[in-house]
């Protein structure tokens, strides 16, 4: 299964991903048209400060079993076989928060969404940029990201080779180290 | 090759049949319904009444679908009994099916009230898609309702009768609405909400007849003398489980043991071999308040009913017990309460409330024992799913170095 997975490590907290995130879901594909957007677009990563005082890319799972998926009463929220994700139908959501009440990460949030009759306010969830994958490219975070904190590949692969860098004890990039020697205090 | 029968075709019933599926693709799965549609989402009810979404959205497994998951349905059928020793199912056109495993599925209906006139027209139960319709072709041309009770189903059946331009008049016999689903914070900011919109709320009341002259409810008589005029009147004093069936059986526990509930073990399963249990009759451990109890909504029904086709399929699959916890839309803001939000002295918790009326915010949190054991948030959305997740994790609040307790806290910093 392919999957975007963090590194917590490398995490800087530029919001890059959540930039390109924003922009791939606008209707112009445009950083100045995107801002003059109504509704706004949105995205759906989220760059949070965690305890650690460490910067986290904050993502769905797109977990199975799904919790938000079993919550959704509307059967809104489906899974895509294709590409392992899970999805939601926003013609069928009726903005009833029980995904967001099911979710332990809390990533799913409600926005006016363009494409429904009167910008209609849905709920809103990474779909792990599933067109995008289809076409071969992938998700917009995992090719925004510069840290190399967010990458796309067989979890399995990527979590062996997160393990191999960790018995070799390579170190973290200079950049990074130097970022964070700054942020320290 | 294994039959796996199925009493119910909702939430737990769906679920479990699409998790025996997963696990065992030639079993022959019966399912049987004593509704004559097909299974239909429950909660969008009140949805479809307020005209948000069509009747077409409510369908939660269609016949291709049904066919597709290699399912026999059985439509407008009752279980009347149940052979334990022979392992077969009594159905009331005297057929019977034999099971490998049985799942009860079978719910829960309304609490009935029982007073003078309930058989004048106009007068509903809110559970299920006929008593929808039946309000929904009354609500056309209603201009006045009274809706008694003051929980979820009150409070949403309020808010698609205000939306459809009716005044609605709301009789709660308890002094709060929402008792059983918000704290009385919460419980105010939805009412408010709902008075700005036209309807009136009157607490302490109980109703003691309908009253017409002709066929259809023309007033609502008080405990208090009042005459409400009405033409429509839509009942909602919670569920009780139908457990019925397992009770003239003897299926977990004596007969008088039902009245609440089944009782299951960690594995779903009743205490009369190959007989499970999920759903709204089913009585589990809550997470919170470590009582087992009736969990009566729509994500624990699916829960269940996944691990109970997990179990039913032979592979053991324990749960953990289930949490209440409501999320609704209101207005514009979002309510998310779960666990034990309205603890009593007895419980000996501390409640912790952060209020945010700029951002039109609130929380509560209760905590005991260093876990967190209750929350109810109006607006915070990310934050409630996080929290309700430590519940169910049963988190200890010590091991985090952070004071998750004081006011306004921020939860991101939780990730």
């Amino acid at each position: 299964m392919k999957s975007v997975v963090l590194d917590p490590e490398k995490c800087v907290g530029c919001k890059h991903c959540y930039l390109a995130c924003a922009l791939v879901h606008s209707q112009s594909d445009d950083i100045f048209g995107a801002t003059n957007e109504s509704p706004v677009p949105r995205a759906r990563i989220f760059v949070d400060i965690a305890h650690d005082q460490k910067a986290f890319a904050n993502r769905c799972r797109h977990c199975d079993p799904s919790p938000c998926l079993s919550a959704c009463p509307s059967g809104a929220i489906f899974r895509d076989e294709d590409t392992d994700s899970v999805l939601i139908d926003q013609e069928k959501c009726i903005n009833c928060a029980m995904c967001a009440m099911a979710c332990p990460f809390g990533v799913i949030r409600f926005y006016p969404e363009e494409q429904m009759p009167f910008h209609r306010v849905v709920a809103v969830k990474c779909d792990n940029c599933a067109q995008r994958i289809r076409e071969e490219q992938i998700p917009a975070c995992a090719e925004a990201c510069k840290t190399g904190a967010l990458v796309y590949g067989e979890i399995n692969d990527v979590l062996r080779e997160r393990h191999l860098v960790a018995i070799r004890q390579e170190k973290l990039p200079a950049e990074i180290q130097a970022w964070r020697a700054m942020n320290l205090h | 090759m294994k039959q796996y029968v199925i009493i119910g075709a909702s939430a737990a019933g769906i679920a479990a049949a699409e998790s025996i599926r997963r696990h065992d693709k030639t079993a022959k799965i019966v399912m049987v319904s004593d509704e004559m549609e097909k299974p239909y989402f429950r909660v969008m009810l009140s949805f479809v009444l307020a005209g948000t979404i069509g009747g077409d959205k409510l369908c939660l497994a269609s016949d291709r679908y049904l066919t597709e998951l290699g399912i026999r349905f059985i439509y407008g059928r009752k279980a009347l009994g149940i052979d334990a020793a022979k392992n077969q199912v009594h159905l009331d056109d005297s057929t019977r099916v034999d099971y490998d495993a049985l799942l009860l599925a079978t719910g829960s209906r309304p609490r009935t009230i029982d007073i003078p006139g309930l058989d004048k027209k106009g007068i509903y139960y809110f559970r299920t898609r006929k008593d929808m319709e039946g309000v929904k072709a009354i609500a056309g041309k209603a201009t006045r309702a009274v809706v008694i009770g003051g929980g979820l189903v009150g409070i949403k059946v309020s808010d698609a009768l205000c939306n459809l331009g009716i005044k609605v008049h709301m009789m709660v016999t308890s002094d709060k609405v929402l008792s059983q689903t918000a704290d009385p914070e919460t419980a105010d900011i939805v009412l408010n909400i709902l008075k700005s919109r036209g309807l009136t709320v009157e607490s302490g009341v109980s109703p003691l007849a309908f009253q017409g002259r002709g066929e259809f409810v023309e007033r609502v008589l008080t405990d208090t003398g009042e005459r409400i005029a009405c033409d429509l009147v839509v009942i909602g004093k919670g569920v009780v489980p139908n457990a019925g069936l397992a009770g003239d059986f003897s299926v977990g526990g004596d007969g008088a043991a039902h009245a609440d509930g089944i009782e299951i073990d960690r594995y779903l399963a009743t205490s009369v071999p190959n007989i499970f249990a999920a759903g709204d009759v089913a009585k589990s451990l809550d997470i919170a308040t470590g009582i087992s109890e009736i969990h009566a909504i729509w994500p624990v029904a699916v829960e269940q009913g996944r691990i109970a086709g997990c179990n039913m399929c032979g592979i053991k699959t324990p749960y953990d017990g289930a949490l209440n916890r409501n999320a609704f839309h209101i207005g514009t803001s979002y309510v998310i309460t779960g666990g034990l939000f309205n603890p009593g002295p007895d419980d000996a918790c501390t409640i912790h409330v952060y209020r945010n009326p700029k951002k039109n915010i609130h929380r509560r949190l209760v905590s005991r024992n260093e876990r967190i054991v209750g929350m109810a948030f109006v607006n915070d959305i990310p934050a409630a799913g996080r929290v309700l997740a430590m519940i169910q994790r049963k988190q200890n609040l010590s091991a985090l170095p952070v004071d998750i307790l004081s006011p306004g806290f921020d939860f991101n910093r939780l990730v």
